[in-house]
């Protein structure tokens, strides 16, 4: 601010005045700062001035304190708050840990949902990243992964991407850096860390040089292997580590932020180079693509560019002719799976955080209308109603606090529990579900919710009572109003159905998680371990070394004590569906459509190893060598779905096969689960080892040791080939216990039942105080009804009826809202109809329970009452 | 007079000073209003909160107008007697008398 002062007539001293400004209370700054400066004008003197300023600071902050006298107030009202506290210790921990409960499990619920559902990839672009799919529009929807063939078309054509990467999953060995381990690695094309916009921490991304064959092999570390491998040591860039037998130099090492969950916990990054069969076989569908879109591009333009390539593709190709391109965020592809049972716990929790309100809210009601006597009197000595509802909205606000504290207390240790509950493959696979954490934006959103419905409950009986201006009633005890009375029922009754949709969830939920325990893999899983095997480096390199080298180490570890017997299958059941083509079935017209089968390859005792029945014609035995005729095995499922009758006899040829042979079908077995445990089984195609092999597979031993068996069968592969690590070892038990469908439904199962019963104690609750206090306010007209001749059956009759009743309209109404609100959890259910009638009524018979023994406490105490002291109560 | 009647010595001098000076008492004047015709030091913030006081318990009231050049354009805040704080100024008065009247001070005689 300029001062009107010229430099000769000289300005107020800038010092003293700043320093009133600071002090004076806002409203009162120009008046006295004017009234220096107008002084100073008049004496031109700075030393006054100062002494001025000085010596009115003191009057100046008390004039400050003056103003905020609203504050001193309030200070005074939190005091007496405090003290109501203490004064009723029952009702202040029952409403605190109830505001707690409520905003502590959905504070931490939608903290989990936030991170891993909302928050966006650490990616620059995370937008504009799309993972782009092949999928078979004739069949089930399910999108499938690309071919080289197709990145290589769709790189060089479309407009509407920037640049467009494949990753594949992959391993390697390595050795010279203590024990050989096997390391999980993704190979990826150069562009890959373009699209997601990531840069190495130290060294450099790849380069196209570096995807070349002939080329140095190169690898980028993830900072997880550089510091386990080399302690965080930069010289390790330029270093040379030996992967699978092959040199690999170090170029660069991956940021401590970076996470990439498609391939969650990969240690090494190597350039992708296509294999003879990437660049032999258009139909090798094994890559993943992702893309990033250009600027100002929408997902739907570029989805109208991939319907025109894949028309094209349709009028060249038959084998394309159902295929279908489509582009969907990375982000959902990563989340897909557990999405659904995030969704169930958000919903679940919002119900809690409702029925938690509910609860409270009944409780400061129930305790308002003890007070109204308090409320009336103060009113009566002159208190105004904007000071009794300042009184009441304070209080509400310190139990609000008080509550909230403790809720974002429990809402931390619910974190950090359910942190640590999470799988490790979950913590690895799904966005920064290893670094959970209680989300500031969520916390205080819970906690706002709970803080409004406090404070309303609060003011709204004083608010109601001012307008009603129902004073000191004669001295005569003050019950609570009718619609107050309602209020409360209602409070009671929306609790109760919410405890039904939470109880019928769990038992929803619990159903299916039993029944997917019942249903069968398709194979005896007891006894069973699998362990995954790869043949890497150049002693398996020429492509009839791994069928021998397979039996050799079947033999081996057949021979160990415990092992009754020992197969291989190139990818065992129940770890994906993996491998798939389709083939033609020869004999049929050309135009026929292609048949999709999932394909395994697998040695001649797999079928006995595993128990999976043969249905028809014979299993794979000795006699099926590489030079005798090409014969194959089909599931039940296949024969059934394509052949209708017997498939044995028919041939069928894949495209992807050198020469495209005709295979006949010489057997038909049970069906055994590939995919998850709650998927419809696929039709499979099984070849003889011996005739399409595998270098990297899954052994599958029959053994009575368990996991015992690790050690020996770890030393029978190392006495064949040290440098060959076997990795993933598990029983089959194991597997099928920690399968994605049975591990997600019971980790929401278990937080569900939790919810649940928290939601049944706090419904208990309720009954029991809102029937409690109405019965209390009812005493004298029960001691009349006693007096009249009443007995002590009916007036217990008459109390349990005025508890049951708005429970039984709660129980009406959670069911309807249940037939509402099940569909959400329709992708969880398995095997349970979505309106299954024995769970509901399991579910009001709990409930009916509960009340009653809520209702029983204040029913035995009217029945016991003497009626000389029924009547006496004023 | 209830307890927010009560003056205090220096409300007095305060209120006592804004009625003196009439359409004139805003703070500045209030403050070299009291130093000269009291002889005592003021400090225009003691001078302020008095004032706020006076207003809180309804014996004077204030209006502001806006402020020239001598004042960096600040407002002035005017201040007024209302009834109350007449009344409240004669009860003093009037009290003062009452203990005056007839009285003649004599230094007391030390006890033995």
């Amino acid at each position: 601010m300029t001062l009107p002062f010229d430099k000769a007539q000289g300005r107020p001293p800038r010092v003293p005045r700043a320093i009133v400004r600071l002090f004076a209370p806002p409203q009162d700054r120009a008046a006295i700062v004017g009234d220096l400066d107008e002084e100073f004008h008049q004496h031109r003197s700075a030393a006054q001035y100062w002494r001025q300023a000085l010596a009115s600071l003191p009057s100046v902050l008390r004039l400050r304190w003056q103003r905020a006298a609203v504050v001193a107030d309030l200070s005074r009202d939190v005091g007496f708050s405090l003290r109501l506290i203490r004064r009723y210790p029952g009702f202040a921990a029952a409403a605190i840990a109830t505001v707690a409960v409520g905003a502590g499990v959905a504070s931490a619920v939608a903290s989990a949902v936030e991170a891993i559902l909302l928050r966006p990839l650490p990616y620059v672009n995370d937008d504009r990243i799309d993972v782009l799919q092949e999928w078979d529009t004739a069949g089930t929807g399910s999108g499938s992964r690309v071919s080289w063939a197709d990145y290589v078309e769709l790189s060089a054509r479309l407009r509407s991407f920037e640049a467009i990467a494949v990753f594949d999953g992959a391993s390697r060995t390595l050795t010279g850096l203590g024990a050989a381990e096997r390391l999980a690695a993704v190979e990826v094309t150069p562009r890959f860390f373009d699209v997601l916009g990531v840069a190495p921490a130290a060294g450099r991304s790849f380069m196209a040089a570096d995807a070349v064959e002939g080329s140095e092999r190169v690898v980028i570390l993830a900072d997880g292997a550089w510091r386990r491998l080399f302690n965080r040591d930069r010289s390790a860039i330029g270093r040379s580590i030996v992967l699978s037998g092959v040199p690999h130099t170090i170029v660069g090492v991956l940021p401590r932020s970076f996470i990439f969950p498609s391939r969650g916990g990969a240690e090494l990054w190597l350039p992708f180079r296509p294999s003879k069969a990437h660049l032999e076989r258009p139909y090798f569908h094994s890559l993943d693509l992702i893309a990033l879109r250009r600027a100002g591009i929408t997902r739907e333009s570029a989805a109208q560019e991939l319907g025109g390539v894949v028309a094209e593709w349709a009028k060249r190709d038959p084998w394309h002719a159902s295929s279908g391109l489509r582009a969907f965020p990375l982000h959902d592809d990563v989340v897909a799976g557990v999405r659904p049972s995030l969704q169930v716990l958000a919903g679940a929790a919002l119900l809690l955080l409702i029925a938690a309100s509910a609860n409270v809210a009944g409780l400061i009601l129930a305790r308002a209308a003890g007070r109204a006597r308090e409320f009336d009197v103060r009113a009566a000595l002159g208190a105004t109603r904007f000071r009794l509802l300042r009184q009441l909205a304070v209080e509400s606000a310190c139990l609000a606090a008080a509550g909230s504290l403790c809720g974002l207390l429990l809402g931390a240790w619910v974190m950090a529990t359910f942190a640590t509950a999470v799988p490790a493959r979950y913590r690895l696979r799904l966005p920064y579900a290893d670094r959970l954490a209680l989300s500031p934006r969520a916390a205080a959103l819970t906690i706002a919710f709970s803080c409004v419905v406090v404070a309303l409950a609060s003011v709204a009986p004083a608010w109601l009572r001012g307008r009603r201006r129902s004073l000191v009633s004669g001295g005569a005890r003050t019950t609570s109003g009718r619609a107050e009375m309602r209020l409360r029922w209602l409070l009671v009754a929306s609790q109760i159905a919410l405890s039904v949709v939470l109880l019928a969830g769990a038992l929803l939920i619990t159903r299916s998680v039993l029944k997917l325990g019942q249903v069968s893999p398709g194979f005896d899983a007891h006894g069973l371990v699998m362990a995954r095997l790869t043949l890497s480096g150049p002693r398996y390199s020429a492509p009839d070394a791994v069928p021998p080298a397979v039996d050799r180490l079947l033999e081996r570890i057949r021979a160990l004590p415990g092992v009754s017997a020992a197969e291989a299958i190139d990818q065992a059941a129940l770890t994906g569906s993996g491998n798939n083509g389709a083939f033609a079935v020869v004999g049929r017209p050309p135009a026929a459509r292609r048949l999709p089968a999932l394909i395994r390859n697998v040695t001649s005792g797999y079928f006995a190893v595993t128990r999976v029945p043969l249905v028809e014609g014979r299993v794979f035995s000795a006699a099926d060598t590489a030079s005798s005729p090409k014969v194959v095995v089909v599931n039940a499922t296949l024969a059934r779905r394509y052949f209708g009758r017997s498939a044995i006899g028919q041939r069928i040829v894949f495209q992807f096969f050198e020469g495209q042979p005709p295979w006949t079908i010489v057997g038909v077995v049970g069906d055994e689960q590939f995919n998850d445990l709650d998927k419809p089984v696929n039709p499979v195609v099984y070849f003889p080892f011996a005739q399409a092999s595998s270098g990297s597979f899954d052994l599958v031993v029959r053994t009575a040791l368990g996991a015992g068996v690790r050690d020996s069968l770890r030393s029978a592969v190392a006495s064949i080939d040290p440098d060959l690590p076997v990795y993933g070892m598990r029983t089959m038990d194991a597997l099928v216990a920690e399968s994605d469908p049975l591990l997600l439904r019971a980790i929401v199962m278990r937080l569900l039942a939790w919810f649940a019963l928290a939601a049944l104690l706090l419904g208990g609750v309720g009954v029991y105080s809102v029937l409690a206090e109405a019965m209390a306010s009812r005493t004298r007209e029960i001691g009349v009804r006693m007096a009249l001749g009443a007995t002590r059956a009916g007036i217990g009759r008459f109390v349990l009826r005025s508890g049951f009743m708005p429970a039984i309209a709660g129980l009406a109404a959670g069911c309807v809202l249940t037939a509402v609100s099940v569909p959400a959890l329709r992708s969880l259910l398995f095997g349970v109809s979505l309106l299954d009638l024995p769970t509901l009524a399991v579910v009001v018979v709990l409930l009916a329970g509960v009340t009653f023994a809520a209702c029983a406490v204040p029913a035995r105490r009217a029945m016991r009452m003497p009626v000389t002291t029924a009547l006496r109560v004023d | 007079m209830g307890r927010d009647g009560y003056l205090g010595e220096f409300e007095q001098v305060v209120l006592l000073a804004v009625a003196r000076l009439g359409q004139d008492a805003y703070g500045m004047r209030v403050r070299q209003e009291i130093e000269a015709r009291a002889g005592r030091r003021a400090t225009i913030g003691a001078v302020y909160a008095t004032l706020e006081r006076l207003v809180t318990k309804g014996l004077a009231r204030e209006a502001e107008a806006p402020g020239g050049e001598e004042r960096s354009g600040l407002a002035r805040r005017f201040f007024t007697l209302t009834p109350e704080g007449v009344a409240a100024l004669e009860e003093a008065r009037d009290l003062q008398s009452r203990m005056w009247a007839g009285l003649k001070l004599r230094p007391s005689r030390r006890r033995p």
